[in-house]
């Protein structure tokens, strides 16, 4: 599996700063040499620049998972190459601290990996850790992350994790990814298990964060909805390969495809396929119900006016 | 990855050995562990190997498993070795130097032992290998049911070990998940003292451990829906029934084993064997 | 026939800050309800609103402080009713890891069955029974833990069947499943509802409450609101207050109603509501 170091020439991409992710010939082999040998990933090539919203989406067992878990060497590469920012996760050498600091992931019910006795301590565990020594600036870091996911920072810093609802418990977890501010952030099936109001504040966090401080984000997931309305970009994967990287609207565009591989077509995808099959089209950029709502509104207006 | 582990060591096959009820294979490793202990001579240690080796043939395991089972008591077996080696002074003394003495009683007495222990291993992997942890677990329960008289929780204890088996797989699971989330935001368990090690287990050990007692609540509510009301009036699912396989494995082990205590008899003089004689020497006893 | 009946019940959960002081939490207050035999009822509402309590007073895990649950007749706070009433009233919860009590599949099924004191051939019976019931029978001699989320769920589905419950009440069994497994479940719940048996689904997905009779809507452990799922998701401010969403399809459908297109809101579909749309546009 493994093959002799070399000095390989660094993509130009990556050396200047445009790309976030990429990904050359990655495969992954579970129990190589035993039995339960299984294939992972298989071959995968994927780009991604700075700042971009990429869903993964793919059944159970597609790879998905495996894929980023190798983004902060969690896994590190068998064969192939991935550079995350400019690390070369390839090489055996690897400045870990710096790349985790980096790329925040977000595990499935990061409520469960909770442990200190406060909010607060809890969000700094990661700081502390990435050698961030001076007490007030760490808390002060603490609190910006935690007043970014929407929590009252003097309510609840010292607070138990634990007394916390559900949606806080997940908000705090993620207010400990993000303290240190990571320029790349993966996050696997964030929402699962939220009530659709705690759904809708997990992904306009990571939404606001994506606009506005241009983090880039990664987020595995299983619900087509979501995907389609947040993500700018989704890559399928099937059996460690991906089979599809394209826009929300183009992807499920391909109805059949879509069902053939065991996932949800989007109630608003559908709805907008089944208008341009009789000749009405509703813009890409249009994904929500609102948003749906307003361009067939416009589309009676011009039909009014047409008539 | 922590989640490959396999518990147990059970080796799927199809054998005599695997067919056999659990609990007469139960049983018989008792028998075979207290025999072993019986066996003194270099002699009867071959008779045994002979016995291993046709029990090992039947269970159709390869020896690589059972070796790798001898591999976990490497360290006990090299303690017990050179103790044996260095403080047993029986017999002539081979070699004096400052204040190590080696005698050819202690040499004798290691290497038996060594045995010993080594087919002590060997009898009870087969026993492991060739029996689920599921079946375990019943003849365990089974074997204990008489000892309810004296008020001795055999049903609950099955229970336990019944229940431990199918949370282990997710308890891996999440152990595995938590490492690495905690590892995803810096913590380091390779590097620093010991104090430092320690420490860094905290944030694994108490998500854990909150995750336990959240299990244990789920479990306990699960198990009052299903009606669970203790051993009082259960019945089971699962009958054990004994077959030909059985009664062939016992009576062949019961005349090695017999045959052992026989051997040990004559050595302690209980039967008199004085025809077995050559030499002056009884080679049974060597 | 009304099956379970819950007049003004109330639960409170202790709390405790942490200067030791000892307080109440509300699970659920003065809830009345009754389920009828037969019929397929949703319990909706965001985490936290009472409902799991709820699910659990219902066959006496949990006691009511105020007010009486009784299930065919039988208060639940009586403590000799306790056995009868979960032989009548099965349970699945939403951790599919959480409740398995053997690693094998059919021992675990076997599990309800052998604390009734069932004798051991019947006990084979039910457990085949109910692991065809689910689909699972070809797993029967399988360790669970390998089985799909979708499929461990399933295994405990079969092992409320084996009790052979008139009720089955599933408290969050489709939360932590991916939409296949939820798909699984949702096809056996509605497969046992047509068989005669009475379905409690406990949820906060508005999907899967879309073929129910009944929708029970909760907030702050008080229910707001009972009607059938089309009373329910027309009240988008109902839905709005307790954190709930409808459908997107239906949400859609009934915006476009208001602003004055012919479409059907009920059990809106996105493509026959994209058709219907279509219809419309052509018209002008």
């Amino acid at each position: 599996m493994s093959k002799p170091e070399k000095t390989l020439t660094v993509p130009e991409q990556v050396s200047n700063g445009t790309t976030a992710i990429v990904a050359e010939n990655l495969t992954f082999v579970y129990n190589p040499k035993s039995p339960f040998v299984k294939k992972a990933l298989d071959g995968i090539n994927l780009t991604v620049n700075r700042g971009e919203f990429v869903a993964i989406v793919g059944q159970t067992g597609s790879g998905k998972t495996t894929f980023v878990q190798h983004l902060n060497a969690l896994i590190r590469v068998q064969s192939g190459q991935l550079y995350v920012l400019e690390h070369a996760l390839h090489n055996k050498k690897l400045d870990l601290k710096t790349l985790r600091k980096n790329v925040g992931m977000v595990f499935q019910y990061p409520e469960y990996q909770l442990f200190a006795d406060t909010v607060l301590d809890d969000v700094c565990f990661g700081l502390k850790n990435f050698g961030i020594t001076d007490k007030a600036e760490r808390e002060a870091m603490a609190q910006k992350a935690i007043e970014l996911v929407g929590l009252d920072f003097a309510k609840v810093k010292n607070k138990s994790p634990f007394d916390l609802s559900g949606g806080e418990k997940r908000r705090v977890a993620l207010a400990g990814v993000l303290a240190m501010n990571p320029q790349v952030l993966v996050l696997d099936e964030p929402t699962a298990g939220l009530d659709p109001r705690g759904k809708k504040e997990i992904l306009s966090i990571v939404s606001r964060l994506n606009r506005e401080q241009n983090v880039t984000v990664i987020m595995v997931s299983h619900d087509m909805n979501e995907v389609y309305e947040n993500a700018n970009r989704i890559v399928v994967f099937l059996d460690g390969k991906i089979v599809h990287d394209t826009t929300p609207r183009d992807l499920f565009r391909k109805e059949e495809e879509i069902v053939a591989m065991n996932l949800e077509i989007p109630h608003m995808a559908k709805f907008a396929n089944e208008l341009e099959r009789n000749g009405y089209v509703i813009a890409d950029g249009c994904k929500t119900v609102d948003e749906v709502f307003n361009a067939v509104l416009a589309l009676k207006k011009g039909g009014d006016g047409n008539a | 990855m922590l989640k490959d582990v396999t518990f147990g060591q059970y080796y799927p096959a199809n054998s005599f050995v695997h067919k056999m009820d659990a609990r007469i294979k139960l049983l018989l490793c008792l028998l075979y562990m207290v025999g072993i202990f019986f066996v003194n001579s270099f002699v009867m240690f071959g008779f045994i190997t002979v016995f291993l080796i046709a029990l090992i043939g039947f269970s159709r395991v390869p020896l690589k498993s059972i070796l790798k089972s001898v591999k976990g008591i490497i360290f006990l077996l090299l303690f017990t070795v050179i103790l044996n080696i260095f403080f047993n002074k029986d017999g002539n003394i081979l070699v004096e130097w400052k204040f190590i003495v080696i005698t050819d009683g202690g040499l004798i007495y290691a290497a038996k032992m060594f045995l010993r222990l080594v087919y002590l291993v060997i009898g009870s992997s087969v026993l492991t290998l060739t029996t689920t942890p599921v079946d375990l677990t019943h003849a365990i329960e089974s074997l204990l049911k008489p000892l309810r008289i004296i008020k001795f929780p055999a049903h609950e204890l099955a229970l336990i070990m019944s229940l431990t088996l199918s949370f282990i797989p997710s308890l891996i699971e999440e152990t595995d998940r938590i490492i690495r989330a905690q590892k995803a935001r810096g913590a380091d368990f390779d590097t620093g003292g010991l104090v430092k090690r320690v420490k860094a287990f905290v944030p694994i050990l108490i998500p854990l451990l909150v995750g336990g007692f959240r299990r244990a609540d789920e479990l306990a509510n699960a198990m009052n829906s299903r009606c669970y009301e203790g051993a009082k009036k259960r019945t089971q699912m699962r009958v054990m029934k004994l077959s030909w396989r059985d009664l062939v494995g016992t009576f062949v082990s019961l005349l090695f084993f017999v045959t052992v205590f026989v051997v040990y008899g004559m050595k302690s003089q209980w039967i008199n064997v004085s025809w077995l004689q050559y030499n002056g020497i009884n080679w049974l006893y060597f | 026939m009304d099956i379970i009946k819950l007049q003004d019940v109330s639960y409170y959960y202790k709390t405790y800050d942490d200067n030791g002081a000892v307080g109440q939490a509300i699970g659920v207050e003065g809830v009345s309800l009754t389920i009828s035999e037969g019929a397929f009822v949703a319990l909706v509402g965001h985490n936290g609103c009472g409902k799991s309590t709820l699910a659990k007073l219902l066959n006496g895990l949990l006691i009511p402080q105020k007010g009486t649950v009784t299930v065919y007749g039988l208060d639940t706070a009586d403590k000799n009713n306790i056995f009868e009433i979960r032989k009548n009233v099965g349970m699945v919860f939403q951790n599919p890891d959480n409740q398995m009590v053997a690693s094998i599949v059919e021992e675990d099924v076997a599990f309800g069955p052998e604390n009734l004191g069932v004798p051991q051939p019947e006990i084979v019976e039910r457990v085949y029974s109910a692991l065809e019931q689910v689909g699972m029978i070809e797993y029967a001699k399988r360790s669970p833990h390998k089985l799909s989320g979708g499929q461990k769920q399933r295994i405990a589905i079969a092992g409320a069947l084996a009790i052979k419950p008139k009720i089955i009440v599933f408290d969050e069994s489709t939360a932590m499943l991916d939409p296949q497994g939820r798909k699984e479940v949702l096809e056996v719940a509605n497969g046992l509802k047509s068989q005669g048996m009475t379905v409690v689904l406990i949820t906060h997905f508005m999907e899967e409450v879309a073929t129910c009779d009944s929708v029970v809507v909760m907030s702050g452990g008080h229910v707001l609101k009972t009607g059938t799922p089309n009373e329910i998701f027309n009240d988008a401010e109902l839905l709005k207050n307790v954190g709930l969403e409808a459908p997107r399809s239906v949400a859609l459908a009934q915006k476009l109603k208001q602003a004055g297109f012919d479409v059907t809101v009920e059990n809106a579909d996105a493509q026959t509501l994209g058709g219907e749309v279509c219809l419309n546009l052509k018209k002008l």
